[in-house]
C-alpha cells in the first residue's frame, strides 16, 4: 500500500454530461431543420410578452413552436398557446435553469421537422443558465428598461454568452428614467461587438428587426 | 430526502417524505422553499462534479477520494464558496465523502487582434485589451467549469 495519495488526471467539464446531450440535440435541431434559440432574462423583463408577440408575428410565415420553463405554474405556455404555435410548458419544480435533458425530455412526441423556430424562454435567471448549453443556435438575453443600465455590469458573464441582446419594454423608457447610451456603454463593455436591439412588444418598435435577425439564424 | 441548507429547504426526488439516505447522487433538487436561486445552482452543480468524481475514482480502481481539483473561470457562474458549502452535502455518503475541494479560480483570459496576444483582464466587467485598450472580442478562457484530478489513496 502506497503511502503518498495517487493523482488521477480527469479534465472533464463538471457538466459535460449536459454539454453531451446539447451536442446531440443540436445534431437533432440541424437534422430537422429547425433554428432554436434560448432566451434568457430575469424574472419580469418581458420574456413572455415579447415572446408572444414573436409567436403571433412569425407564424404568419414560419412554423413555430416553444418550450417555456418556469419553476412553477404553466401561466405562460396557457399565455403563449394563444398565439397559436405549438407550446408546451416545462415546470423545473424550483431548479433556477433548464438543463438538455429536460429539454429533449419535453420534446418527445414532437416532429421536430414540422417546424422552422424553435423558441425556448428559460426560468427568469441571469446567473445559473448560461452554464447549460441547450443545443440552441441563439442566445438571446432581455433586459428591461425598467431594470436599470448597469445591469450588464452587475451580470457580465450572461452579458458574453448572449449573441444578441434585447432591450425591452422600451414604450416605459421615459417614466424609467431610462439613460439609453449608458445600457449600450455598459453592454459594449462586457461584450464588445454584441448587437442590441431596442424593442416593445406593446408599441412594435423594434419587432421588424428583431425577427430579421431570427430569420438569419 | 431532504437538505438544509442555511435558511432554505431542498427536497429530492420525487417522495419528499421519504428520509432515504443520499444515496441518489445526480438527482437533481426537485423542489426548494430557498428564495436564493443562486445557491440552488450550486448545489445542482455539486451534485454533478461529486458523480463525476465518483465515477472517474471508480474506473480508477479507488474506493475513496482524498481531494479534488476543479478549475473555475471568473464568468463560471459559480460562487467557490457556494460551491464548497454545497460540495460537503452532495458528497455525503458517497465516495466523495470528507474529501478537500480545491479550487483554482482562472481570470477571463481574452485573445487581441491587434496585439496578436492573449492577455488577462484584471476586471470581467471591461472587455478590453490591457494592453492596447481596444475592445476584446474573442474570449478564450473564463467559463471553466472543470474536474481536473482526483487525490486517491
Amino acid at each position: 500500500m502506497s503511502e503518498s495519495p495517487r493523482l488521477v488526471e480527469v479534465r472533464q467539464n463538471v457538466l459535460s454530461k449536459n454539454d453531451q446531450l446539447a451536442l446531440e440535440l443540436r445534431q437533432r435541431f440541424d437534422q430537422a431543420g429547425v433554428r432554436v434559440i434560448n432566451l434568457l432574462s430575469s424574472p419580469g423583463a418581458g420574456k413572455t410578452r415579447l415572446l408572444e408577440e414573436t409567436l403571433r408575428q412569425l407564424s404568419t410565415q414560419h412554423r413555430v413552436a416553444a418550450l417555456v420553463g418556469d419553476l412553477a405554474t404553466d401561466n405562460d405556455a396557457r399565455r403563449l398557446a394563444r398565439s397559436g404555435a405549438a407550446v408546451r410548458q416545462i415546470e423545473t419544480g424550483g431548479l433556477c435553469h433548464l438543463e438538455a435533458d429536460l429539454v429533449l425530455h419535453h420534446l418527445e412526441g414532437w416532429n421536430l421537422a414540422d417546424f422552422d423556430f424553435l423558441f425556448i424562454e428559460n426560468v427568469g435567471n441571469l446567473v445559473c443558465p448560461t452554464s447549460y448549453d441547450l443545443g440552441e443556435h441563439g442566445r438571446v438575453v432581455l433586459m428591461a428598461v425598467t431594470e436599470g443600465e448597469d445591469k450588464p455590469l452587475k451580470y457580465p458573464g450572461t452579458f458574453q454568452w448572449a449573441n444578441m441582446v434585447l432591450l425591452s419594454k422600451l414604450d416605459m423608457a421615459e417614466v424609467a428614467e431610462f439613460d439609453a447610451d449608458s445600457a449600450h456603454a455598459n453592454i459594449a463593455a462586457v461584450h464588445p461587438g454584441v448587437p442590441v436591439i431596442a424593442t416593445s412588444a406593446r408599441t412594435g418598435v423594434g419587432m421588424a428587426e428583431w425577427l430579421a435577425w431570427v430569420e438569419d439564424l | 430526502m431532504v437538505a438544509f441548507v442555511k435558511s432554505c429547504r431542498i427536497t429530492f426526488g420525487e417522495d419528499s417524505e421519504t428520509d432515504a439516505p443520499p444515496s441518489k447522487i445526480g438527482i437533481i433538487p426537485t423542489s426548494t422553499t430557498c428564495d436564493k436561486a443562486h445557491l440552488m445552482h450550486e448545489l445542482s452543480v455539486a451534485l454533478s462534479l461529486v458523480q463525476l468524481a465518483a465515477d472517474a475514482a471508480r474506473q480508477a480502481g479507488a474506493a475513496q477520494v482524498l481531494a479534488l481539483h476543479v478549475r473555475i473561470g471568473a464568468l463560471a457562474g459559480v460562487v467557490p464558496d457556494a460551491l464548497r458549502f454545497s460540495f460537503d452535502i452532495a458528497a455525503e455518503g458517497t465516495l466523495v465523502t470528507g474529501a478537500r475541494l480545491e479550487i483554482e479560480e482562472v481570470p477571463v483570459r481574452i485573445f487581441c487582434d491587434l496585439c496578436n496576444a492573449e492577455a488577462d483582464l484584471p476586471n470581467p466587467q471591461s472587455f478590453v485589451c490591457p494592453i492596447c485598450q481596444q475592445p476584446a472580442m474573442r474570449m478564450v478562457q473564463g467559463r471553466e467549469l472543470q474536474l481536473i484530478s482526483l487525490e486517491v489513496p
